[in-house]
């Protein structure tokens, strides 16, 4: 399966599920913003409930490309290396790594210290054994594979080294290989059948859990009490303060935030904009954030057929709705409206090209009257017989409010003359509007750190064709094509400056995307639950984790 | 002569009906002024709430009620007032159209098992028997999953569910007319069997059958409103009572209104139409129950 | 429950004919096995009759398929057999226990339901228990209680039975879960987070189930024998729950079939307001997914467990009633 496109997937964001970045570039950093009135040192032992607020399909993260997957897998799998907030990389389970000068092989020195929960030892076979695993087709990964798409082989160099080779070079390997998609599980377990994984694994993380994830309920973890290997990066060593750890999955909205009200359970994911203030007012709560790096939540427009196919309808949708006053509107200021379409906390943002998507309402309505398209008496516009109409299918259960936003830009795309239907879609309808092009305007939010994200999104190479794929707009400029492929080739900063900042500016002036707003994530806690930290790709973590009474 | 003295004048009639009102129950006048209302804002919504149901404003988002949004407004900006009366088409469709679907197929299908001999008998009521087995939300999910989400699909699911209902009525009305000896008397006269069916059976046993179909119009209501508040019946933004209710679920805590005032019209049409429903169908029948 | 067909549709069944008990009981048995095929029968049809490419549906919406794969795929759930073949293949495995293989959740739909079955059982009967209870409290003390008691309880039953159970449960979460922070609001753990999707679920039931009993109670208590235990002297609470109670039991009994098909529905509702786990959330998020083995899955365990709950109503009828024999 190497190097076939097949292994493209995306990040699909199911109901209620929260987006977390896929890490994959060298910087990531992580705008953390928090209202805790930490106290006290840290204690062992206790409980600590956390709400989630969906399901994932797999907690095998080799296997499942839900951000979900993610979070229930991380307690107990840990990492070869583990990346900060600043993006730099750090070791974990590899104490060291040489990346040869063609960059086509990585060569990691590992602990010899190390034991999987199942008394498996941790050493070369093991690495080895995972990435056979996620390579494998009958693993069917839906993600990790297609993020080491040049993946050649693993090779054991002795008890403790192994080798990792690629077919080109790869400089996002390090900081994909720090996700949660690529934690360590034990080599004997691995054999099973895949759908085994998807209820229990097995790791060497300071949780470790029996029963495993069962589907809308959740999962129980219990403490590690040999773990003695956390990455420098945790702000403590040794084995997790809590005892127990317990995610539960509630989606609803509101029987989550009752939940952590009335004290049944000690955090929550995903605080409804809307109830952020309230819940700070009250003293036994506090609220925490982090933004994801990478893609925003962005509105794509199809360029290539359709009234989207002229860039003065483009210039004329961006200029005339006023995104910024909408996301402020929907989500009461908890989350940045976005004016890129990626993340300003992202590496190589530019910012210059924010004035390109100022709202002028008055110019847009110009705009679509210069170029012919008149007012029809049912406020539709029409030009030579053509309705200015559009069409934006969405995954039906849309998360934080998503569907209330895309009926705000409804009514106001209404006002400038446009005519926009919503189409509510299940997943596999979705995806094959996606696959073959059949839509005006698409939302997604694709979250990867790296400024590569551009590639992902814009590359004409990435135009779907028939199957699932990501450059949603469906434009081909050598200029952004260029550019990104000579990014790929160069560790030089000015450089990179100099080429992401043309990419950038060229997808404002074609009007390739209508950003919405970046993603943060907003976690809820009771005073008594301290410590939660946060991976870089914005999920909360629990190693160093702790109850107060 | 004594025709004549039978013959209804319209002065009679009137008082007739005036007789009916006040002697009627005031839960009963109620339910009547109430189904009015819903029934007036499903055919002319633009008298009773002139506004546009779909006009947002996002400076306007979850303002409580006032004299310019009467029921405040949601989490769109858009008036809550509006909505509900728009509301009520799409209500008032769903419950009609599944009752009718039902009815006519319930019909259908009870007047086979009944006439169509002993094999037409066991065939019908071991369909109805499966159709039965199936709880209705269930089978109405299952017509969803395999046709598609929206409000026709959801009629066609909740039609499908009520028709073993009607099937077994219609089936054992019939048998109650057939020993009831007239239609013996029918045949020996030599009129033709269908025209037995269609002239004297039919009428007969679809009374009882027409109340109750009344009775399930408000059922269908609520069933309709459980589809649309899963996402399952119109999208939005169409306005519709369950979907409402929804969508402002998650703004309960600080706007209440945008979804008490939803639940409320969807309770209020149930109530209505089953009080009303119940109050026939004891008139009829000359039962004191 | 607004999921309701109403009452008077089920209890107007058609009369049963008398003969021999063990003649009854086979036919009885019969309609069941072949109630039990046309459910599977229709469900195989459904299936079948789903639009888009089966092969996709199976890989999962995300992944693309690659020719290798759609063999793959296509051997190991036999998709090249005649309609016919596949039709016997799957009738074999439902009768074997064996539902398919989940696409989104990627394990057999069996497991799947059988993990999450206790915790909708648990709340069917609680809310079951809470329902019966409630209807006989509020029939027993309100029959013949003159008029103006009967009417408050009659306009009281209405709404009851009017009130959406999504809307009854949102509004008890804020009440009582938010609002005094009583009971919980999630959850399958502990008897705590069952009262309020329990109230939610069994309350629209209970105001049917005491209408229905309210009438037969008032029957009974019409009834010439009930004028004999009076006269000897019985009190009134013994005449009530000793004596009209008693036979007013099988009018109850015929509801409870009526029950184990409409809490299920309801189940769908409330598990997903309160966001409690069980297959009637199971069934919403696969009709979203178009996951249709977990959806016919989950119809085919409903529709036996009705089928196997009214089998064993009817057969006990001649037991409880001898007028029935």
């Amino acid at each position: 399966m190497l190097n076939t496109p097949s292994r493209r997937t995306m990040r699909l964001v199911t109901s209620g599920a929260a987006a977390l970045a896929i890490t994959a570039g060298l910087v990531a950093c992580s705008a953390e913003e928090s209202t805790t009135a930490s106290g006290g040192d840290p204690v062992s032992g206790g409980t600590l409930t956390f709400a989630s607020n969906g399901d994932t399909d797999c907690l095998d993260p080799h296997q499942s490309a839900a951000d979900l997957a993610a979070l229930y897998s991380r307690p107990i799998l840990d990492s070869l290396v583990s990346l900060t907030d600043d993006g730099e990389v750090h070791p974990w389970l590899a104490k060291s790594w040489t990346v040869s000068d063609d960059q086509l092989t990585y060569t990691f020195e590992l602990r010899d210290d190390v034991t999987f929960t199942n008394g498996e030892k941790f050493d070369a076979a093991a690495v080895k054994a995972n990435f056979d695993h996620i390579v494998d087709p009958t693993t069917a990964s839906a993600l990790s594979a297609g993020y080491i798409a040049p993946f050649v082989a693993a090779t054991v160099l002795d008890d403790y080294t192994v080798s990792v080779e690629f077919s080109s070079p790869f400089s996002a390997f390090l900081p994909s290989v720090a996700t949660a998609y690529f934690g360590m599980e034990a080599p004997e377990t691995l054999l099973q059948d895949p759908g085994e994984l998807c209820k229990v694994i097995v790791g060497t993380g300071p949780f470790m859990s029996e029963t495993g994830y069962v589907a809308q309920q959740g999962i129980t973890y219990l403490k590690n009490p040999d773990y003695n290997w956390a990455p420098e990066t945790a702000n403590h060593q040794g084995a997790a303060y809590l005892d127990e750890l317990v995610m539960t999955i509630v989606p609803e909205d509101s029987v989550r935030l009752g939940s952590l009200s009335s004290g049944e359970v000690d955090a929550i994911a995903s605080i409804p904009p809307v109830n952020v203030e309230s819940l700070e007012a009250d003293s036994n709560l506090y609220t925490d954030s982090a933004a994801a790096p990478g893609g925003n939540y962005n509105y794509f427009p199809n360029t290539e057929m359709g009234v989207f196919a002229d860039i003065d309808v483009r210039e004329a949708f961006r200029m005339g709705i006023d995104f910024d006053t909408l996301v402020g509107s929907v989500y009461f200021g908890a989350f940045e409206p976005a004016n890129s379409p990626i993340a300003p906390n992202t590496a190589y943002y530019d910012p210059s090209q924010e004035s390109s998507y100022e709202y002028d309402a008055d110019a847009a309505a110009k705009l679509l009257d210069d170029a012919g398209w008149v007012m029809g008496a049912d406020g539709v516009r029409v030009k030579d017989g053509e309705k200015l109409a559009i069409q934006m299918p969405m995954i039906s259960g849309a998360r934080e409010q998503r569907d209330t936003l895309a009926q705000q830009v409804q009514a106001e795309a209404a006002k400038l003359g446009f005519e926009m239907v919503i189409e509510s879609q299940d997943l596999g309808s979705y995806v094959e509007a996606l696959g073959n092009g059949s839509y005006d305007l698409i939302e997604i939010s694709w979250q990867r750190s790296s400024p590569d994200v551009l590639r992902t999104l814009f590359d004409s190479a990435n135009i779907p064709d028939g199957g699932f794929n990501t450059a949603f707009s469906r434009y081909t400029s050598p200029v952004i094509d260029d550019s990104l492929a000579d990014a790929l080739a160069t560790l030089d900063p000015d450089e990179l400056t100099e080429l992401y900042g043309t990419a950038q500016q060229e997808i404002a002036d074609q009007v390739l995307v209508f950003p919405q707003y970046v993603f943060s994530y907003i976690l809820g806690a009771s005073t008594s639950a301290q410590g939660i930290e946060w991976e870089p790709q914005a999920f909360p973590i629990f190693y160093d984790a702790w109850k107060s009474e | 002569m004594t025709t004549l003295a039978l013959k209804p004048t319209i002065s009679n009639s009137i008082r007739e009906v005036w007789h009916a009102i006040t002697r009627a129950p005031i839960t009963v006048v109620l339910s009547a002024l109430m189904l009015a209302f819903f029934v007036l804002a499903a055919v002319w919504p633009n008298l009773i709430a002139p506004g546009n149901p779909l006009a947002a404003d996002p400076l306007q988002t979850l303002k409580a009620p006032s004299a310019a949004h009467i029921l405040g407004t949601d989490e769109n900006g858009r008036d809550v007032f509006t909505r509900i009366v728009h509301g009520a088409t799409p209500s008032l469709l769903t419950g009609l159209g599944a009752s009718a679907l039902a009815l006519i197929a319930g019909t259908l299908l009870g007047v086979i098992a009944a006439q169509g001999g002993k094999w037409a008998d066991a065939v019908v009521m071991r369909f109805v028997d499966i159709l039965l087995a199936i709880p209705g939300l269930l089978l109405v999910l299952v017509i969803i999953a395999v046709m598609g989400k929206g409000t026709l699909n959801v009629i066609i699911g909740i039609a499908l569910f009520s028709v073993p209902g009607y099937a077994r009525l219609v089936r054992s009305e019939i048998m109650v007319i057939r020993r009831s000896g007239y239609v013996d008397a029918s045949v020996s006269l030599g009129i033709p069997r269908l025209q037995i069916v269609m002239r004297h059976i039919v009428p007969n046993a679809i009374r009882p059958v027409l109340i109750l179909a009344t009775i399930g119009i408000g059922s269908a209501i609520g069933t309709g409103a459980t589809l649309s508040f899963l996402g399952l019946g119109p999208q939005p933004p169409a306005p519709e009572w369950g979907a409402m209710l929804a969508s402002s679920q998650s703004y309960f805590s600080v706007a209440w209104w945008a979804a008490l005032f939803p639940g409320l019209a969807i309770t209020a049409a149930v109530l209505s139409i089953t009080v009303l429903g119940q109050y026939l169908q004891r008139r009829l029948d000359g039962r004191t129950a | 429950m607004t999921i309701s067909t109403p009452v008077e549709l089920i209890v107007a069944a058609p009369g049963r004919k008398s003969r021999g008990l063990a003649q009854a009981i086979a036919r009885r048995i019969g309609i069941a096995v072949i109630v039990i095929w046309g459910a599977i029968t229709a469900s195989f049809l459904a299936l079948k009759s789903m639009g888009g490419d089966p092969v996709q549906s199976i890989a999962g919406g995300v992944v693309q398929v690659t020719p290798e794969l759609r063999e793959q795929i296509i051997a190991k759930y036999g998709l090249d057999d005649s309609f016919f073949q596949q039709y016997l293949s799957y009738l074999g495995g439902v009768l074997q226990g064996d539902l398919g293989t989940s696409y989104a959740l990627r394990r057999p739909v069996v497991e799947a339901i059988a993990e999450q079955l206790p915790n909708t059982m648990t709340l069917l009967i609680t809310a079951t228990v809470f329902a019966v209870a409630v209807a006989f409290i509020v029939s027993l003390t309100t029959a013949h209680r003159g008029k103006r008691v009967r009417s408050t309880f009659q306009a009281l039953e209405s709404i009851g039975v009017a009130v959406p159970a999504f809307w009854l449960g949102i509004m008890l979460i804020t009440i009582f879960s938010f609002g005094l922070r009583m009971f919980p609001s999630t959850g399958a753990n502990g008897v705590a987070a069952l009262v309020l999707p329990s109230i939610a679920l069994g309350l629209p039931v209970a105001a049917t189930l005491s209408q229905v009993m309210r009438d037969t109670l008032e029957k009974t208590l019409d009834e010439p024998f009930i004028v004999t235990v009076r006269a000897r002297g019985a009190g009134e609470f013994v005449v009530r729950v000793r004596h009209a109670l008693r036979h007013s039991l099988v009018s109850v009994i015929t509801l409870v079939g009526w029950l184990s098909g409409t809490l299920i529905g309801g189940a769908v509702v409330v598990e997903q307001v309160f966001s409690r786990p069980g297959i009637g959330r199971m069934i919403f998020s696969a009709v979203l997914n178009k996951d249709m083995p977990v959806v016919l899955g989950i119809v085919i365990v409903a529709a036996v467990f009705y089928v196997i709950v009214n089998t064993v109503i009817d057969l006990l009828y001649p037991i409880i009633d001898p007028r029935l024999r």
